[in-house]
């Protein structure tokens, strides 16, 4: 420990002592040395620990006792044990004391005694105690004179301005630790935070909550749980050993997770099914991701490599990045939705253009005939559809139907029905032909999908009208006489029954006969108080008309659009009137 | 953009990485994808040489912890050589170097497997 300057003057004070000089003198000077020794061997070091370690050991070597310790002034209260030689085992961390020493005290207060520490000397600094050090007895049962509670003091005052720069200097580092920490993780929160915010994918995005997780905390295992239908289910999990299988949570784990006022410590859980699963999975820390007010799931972290506990500063980060999981993760589902939105329009567009298409582009002109129609889908794609179908000898064939079901699916079923009327009419007697078609039907649709519908040929100039009625709303004939008739000869929707047998219905339409075919949207038509528009008032309404046939059908429109009370209806309305002249 | 490259190789049966770059959020799949060939190959014994990393976020740490278990229990282990001062920092101050060993050089790293089983699969 000597320094080549205090080994000068040890030299220089042992030729004195070979020439007897004054032992007093000899002593003081010896006391003098150590005094510079002690403090250029404090003052070339830095580390507080190396720091406290030297003044004890200089100050037990200079007194020749065997047991020593150096207690410092913690900030949160007492003394702490900083240094110790010798001591028994079992001494205290902290020490309180009533009464703090300004000076050497001996006999030691009992704190100190009891370790076999006789005398007490503070190391003070501006006015107040920085630390203790307590020496056992002399060798020989010697005391410590006045002499010696002296040099100790010098000691202590030259070790005080060392000790408390050490102290600093390990104060500094450590924080300067903390903050390096606390930099490391908040590099990290951006360095997330930018990669979540940007990020659709929820399998990328539950991958790297996982793996920031587990980095931050160096745990070695970590899994996120996501609200489904059957509680929390295992969305992601790492870390786990080839022979190990992911840990399900039972379903009422997820009650047990709402109740969770935030990310805990898995030991602190009340017992129960998430404790016991959490703790099978050898996980130590829960985090709940709240959406709104409710949980929406739960990240879990094993125990951290290191075996230190889950503390508040854990929860805080635990939390932040459980917002920033939970936030991504909704983005990222909104985000799907909106896309599936956006293909279920498209794909409704599609079918809403498949079946404009499908009807007829104008009204034909037969001799002797007025027609008019109309049909307006109250949803994007309706179930109603009507046509007119040319056939030989200058005949027509009229259609109208409402199949079951809305949107692709009955567009689908809607041209299937079009393109098999247009394939076979006039082919065959209309019986016949909707036998046909329903055997068509009936192995080319969905079960549960039918279509009601009203099949008729008419011939020019005769008037005469053979048609069938396939399970759809009678259609009402109005003679010009003002009786009315109702075209109910057919068979059953088209689409149910396979082996369906249908029956031709024969009119003659005489002049000024009206014949109107209607779908469910006009008789089913509500009003505000949820009453039907009915038989009765479509019947009054063309009864009413004797013009032609377009505005019996305005007529008619004007009267349901009345009746609701809204330009628009509950249902597709679809009809289809002709008037023979 | 590219933040980071990772190059292998293979010596002596020990796989060797050479991540180039920052290891981030944005990078981690990366890192990761190249450890999970290894180990996809039954190969454990594996040495991430440093030299080249600049930067190491939480996520990086987090890939190694993500496979260290199944590597330890097939007799393997990850091994880091040659850190900057900064990334060596970082494993200070996390206390990440007492769970992984750190060796100045990247030859050191792979001699330390020596004796250790070849490639430590479950087969080997």
């Amino acid at each position: 420990m000597s320094t080549p300057v205090v080994f000068q003057y040890q030299q220089a004070l042992d030729e004195f002592r070979r020439e007897g000089r004054e032992p007093p003198l000899l002593k003081r000077m010896s006391e003098l040395i150590s005094l510079l020794d002690l403090t250029a061997t404090l003052n070339s070091t830095l580390s507080g620990r190396e720091i406290l370690d030297a003044a004890l050991l200089i100050v037990m070597g200079e007194l020749q006792v065997s047991r020593g310790a150096l207690y410092v002034r913690d900030p949160a209260g007492g003394f702490r044990l900083r240094s110790a030689r010798g001591l028994p085992p079992g001494a205290p961390d902290v020490i309180e004391l009533d009464e703090i020493p300004d000076r050497p005290k001996e006999p030691a207060p009992p704190v100190f005694g009891e370790l076999g520490l006789v005398l007490v000397c503070p190391v003070r600094k501006a006015d107040r105690t920085i630390a203790l050090i307590g020496l056992g007895p002399r060798p020989e049962g010697s005391t410590f004179g006045p002499q010696e509670t002296g040099f100790l003091q010098s000691l202590a005052a030259c070790a005080a301005t060392p000790i408390e720069n050490g102290l600093m200097y390990d104060e500094l580092h450590r924080v300067n630790k903390t903050l390096s920490v606390k930099v490391f993780q908040l590099h990290n929160l951006f360095d997330i935070g930018g990669e979540l915010t940007s990020s659709l994918d929820e399998e990328a995005i539950k991958r790297l909550v996982i793996t920031t997780v587990m980095g931050h905390f160096l745990a070695s295992r970590a899994a996120l749980y996501l609200l489904g239908e059957g509680g929390l289910d295992l969305a992601h999990v790492r870390g786990l050993r080839p022979d190990e299988s992911p840990i399900r949570l039972p379903a009422e784990a997820a009650a047990e997770a709402e109740a969770l006022p935030g990310p805990s410590r898995v030991g602190d859980l009340d017992s129960g099914p998430l404790r016991d699963a959490l703790t099978r999975g050898r996980f130590g820390l829960a985090v709940p991701l709240t959406g709104g007010a409710r949980v929406s799931g739960l990240l879990t972290v094993g125990e951290r490599a290191s075996g230190a506990p889950f503390g508040d500063e854990d929860f805080d980060y635990a939390l932040a990045l459980a917002r920033q999981a939970q936030a991504a993760l909704e983005g990222a589902r909104l985000h799907r939705v909106a896309l599936e939105k956006e293909r279920q329009d498209r794909e409704l567009q599609i079918a809403q253009e498949i079946q404009r298409s499908l009807f007829p582009r104008s009204t034909p002109t037969v001799e002797g005939l007025e027609v008019a129609a109309v049909s307006r889908p109250c949803h994007q794609v309706g179930g109603d559809y009507y046509d007119f179908i040319p056939l030989d000898g200058g005949r027509l064939a009229l259609v109208i139907a409402d199949v079951s079901g809305k949107g692709t699916p009955a567009s689908i079923l809607m041209a299937s029905v079009h393109a098999s009327l247009r394939a076979t009419a006039g082919t065959t007697p209309p019986a016949v032909l909707l036998e046909r078609v329903n055997r068509f039907l009936c192995a080319s649709t969905q079960d549960n999908k039918y279509v009601t519908l009203f099949y008729a040929e008419i011939e020019p100039g005769s008037r005469r009208l053979s048609y069938v009625n396939a399970g759809h709303i009678p259609p009402y004939l109005v003679r010009a006489g003002g009786e009315l008739d109702r075209l109910r000869t057919g068979g059953p929707v088209l689409g149910l029954l396979e082996d369906a047998v249908f029956e031709e219905g024969k009119v003659v339409l005489g002049e000024g006969d009206l014949l109107a075919t209607v779908t469910d949207g006009v008789t089913e038509a509500l009003s505000p108080d949820d009453e039907e528009f009915g038989d009765a008032r479509a019947c009054a309404s063309l009864c009413a008309s004797d013009d032609n046939a377009s505005s019996a059908l305005r007529q008619l429109v004007e009267a349901v659009e009345a009746w609701t009370g809204r330009p628009g209806f509950g249902d597709d309305l679809t009809a289809l009137i002709v008037r023979a002249r | 953009m590219s933040e980071l490259n990772v190059e292998s190789r293979e010596l002596e049966g020990v796989v060797l990485l050479y991540p180039k770059g920052f290891v981030n959020a944005h990078t981690v799949r990366l890192f990761e994808g190249e450890i999970q060939k290894a180990l996809d190959r039954s190969q454990y014994q594996i040495v991430v040489n440093c030299a080249g990393l600049t930067y190491i976020a939480s996520a990086g740490l987090g890939a190694l912890m993500g496979v260290i278990e199944e590597v330890r229990h097939n007799g393997g282990d990850i091994r880091l050589a040659d850190l900057n001062e900064t990334v060596r920092n970082i494993f200070e101050i996390l206390g990440f170097n007492h769970l992984y060993r750190i060796f100045p050089s990247e030859v050191e790293a792979i001699l330390s497997f020596r004796g250790e089983g070849e490639g430590g699969g479950p087969g080997a």
